[in-house]
């Protein structure tokens, strides 16, 4: 049985015809982007969004809610930016727009209400958790930056060191950096839902 | 293989390390049973488990070539998973209410963009992992891989992963990657040698529109008779596959009738392109072979 057979015959694999170097082989003059992580700001039409970690997110608290609310605070920006913004009628509501958190590994984190998120810590900086959150409302060129919390109750298999997450399968542990973790949520531009996605950075 | 006997392997590929070359080459193509039946989530995880902690530091030329071809499987088995049968959940409801505190909890939702994060994960290993290999191409490498990837040219693998990584960077809408690998592909320039690529490299067809879209964002500012063939072979693609996004197929559909400054007509009736129908709708003529003209006259 031919090579060529075999491989047709499994239907399978990435290239298998093409394995004969040739001048027609439209691979030869490729080069390949390092193209590693996410765009840690973006503009998606009229929306303009970004999100970092906080390392220091304690000092802006008062407690390190990764410790203490098992809780991943994310600082986010969404602002209306470009041709046509100040028309566009764009609405955020974090209660609503079903914002997740992707991990590199395809490992998915849901966002808390800030009330949620207040009950896990004292109530002084329970106050400031919720005054922090990114609010609710029509989105204007001038989004100021608030936080979105994701919950890492429930996931006891992830561990978060800085701007790594640890994710441990099977008895092996993954090392996930948040620079190739996503942050995704809906924004309604002009009655109508659509997704957003955006890299972190630092 | 049979589905009973996955546990074992799994627990097999476990238990052994360091692996050699052999087990690698059965998880290999035990790993490809698996992606061509589907069964999406038993190759991530034999193929995960196979490359082990330590799959940065491959122990000679042959064990390079396999963690190579390893992570590109990962990157197919995630790809078919994000434009096809998604198995990862999402943190959503199905509904996508995901604050609902005092609901009870439904079963979650399959998320594609989580697959598409998860094999550009893999794109990074395998782009890291390939300058490890290319002395091994010329390699007797039929020990070393299963029949289906033993003729398979490492760059033609890269080739693959590359696209697979512009279609996850294009469904994501992050236009400044697809740039920076489009910078890198002269090849996606023109229709034909494209077509040809991704029959070469195996794409699947989930992720075709999205390629032929992220090449016609590509062109669409600078050079619009050359983005219309690239939206139309988008909007077939999609039309085949049903994977591509209504907000994509939407502006795809606009620029062909509305916002690019050319009218394309057929060029033995003049009937103007429609973007639901991918030949003149008189004389048949494929709507690929339309031809630019002035806005104007077609009002």
């Amino acid at each position: 049985m031919s090579r060529t057979f075999l491989v047709a015959a499994v239907g399978l694999c990435a290239a298998c015809a093409s394995s004969s170097p040739s001048n027609s082989d439209p691979t030869t003059h490729l080069t390949f982007a390092d193209t590693r992580g996410f765009p840690a700001q973006k503009l998606d039409g009229l929306v303009f969004g970004a999100a970092r970690w906080d390392e220091r997110h304690d000092e802006v608290f008062g407690v390190d809610l990764v410790r203490s609310a098992d809780v991943l605070p994310i600082a986010v920006t969404v602002r209306l930016r470009g041709a046509g913004q100040d028309e566009a009628r764009a609405w955020l509501n974090p209660e609503r727009m079903g914002a997740e958190l992707v991990l590199a590994d395809g490992t998915t984190l849901s966002a808390l209400p800030a009330r949620a998120v207040a009950a896990r810590v004292a109530e002084r900086h329970g106050e400031r958790v919720e005054k922090r959150a990114l609010a609710t409302g029509l989105l204007s060129p001038r989004g100021e930056e608030g936080w979105l919390y994701f919950d890492l109750a429930g996931h006891d298999d992830l561990e978060v060191e800085d701007a790594c997450v640890e994710h441990s399968v099977d008895g092996r542990t993954r090392r996930l950096l948040l620079d190739q973790s996503l942050v995704t949520f809906d924004v309604t531009l002009d009655g109508r839902e659509q997704s957003f996605c955006v890299g972190i950075g630092r | 293989m049979r589905h009973h006997l996955i546990p074992l392997l799994l627990l097999a590929s476990a238990c052994s390390a360091p692996r050699d070359h052999a087990e690698m080459r059965v998880d290999l193509e035990h790993a490809q049973e698996l992606v061509a039946k589907r069964e999406l989530a038993n190759a991530a995880k034999l193929l995960e488990r196979s490359l082990g902690p330590d799959a940065g530091h491959a122990a000679d030329r042959g064990a390079e070539l396999q963690r190579f071809h390893a992570a590109v499987l990962l990157v197919r088995t995630h790809v078919s998973a994000a434009f096809g049968a998604p198995f990862l959940p999402s943190a959503r409801t199905p509904t996508g209410a995901a604050w609902n505190l005092d609901a009870k909890e439904p079963a979650p939702a399959p998320s594609p963009v989580a697959h598409c994060v998860a094999a550009l994960r893999w794109v990074e290993s395998a782009r890291r992992w390939y300058v490890d290999v290319r002395a091994a191409d010329g390699a007797d490498r039929e020990d070393l891989l299963p029949a289906a990837l033993d003729g398979v040219a490492p760059r033609d693998a890269l080739a693959y992963v590359q696209l697979a990584a512009l279609a996850c960077h294009a469904r994501l809408r992050f236009e400044d990657r697809v740039e920076e690998i489009l910078a890198g592909m002269d090849v996606l320039g023109e229709l034909d040698r494209c077509d040809a690529l991704l029959a070469s490299t195996r794409v699947e067809d989930g992720l075709r529109p999205w390629i032929y879209y992220g090449v016609f964002e590509h062109w669409a500012p600078s050079d619009e008779p050359r983005a219309f063939k690239f939206a139309v072979r988008a909007l077939e693609t999609a039309a085949q596959a049903r994977t591509f996004g209504a907000r994509e197929q939407e502006r795809l559909a606009r620029w062909i009738q509305h916002d690019s400054r050319f009218a394309f007509r057929c060029p033995t009736c003049e009937t103007l392109a429609d973007p639901v129908l991918f030949s003149c709708s008189v004389c048949r003529r494929p709507t690929l072979e339309f031809e630019p003209g002035p806005r104007e006259t077609a009002k």
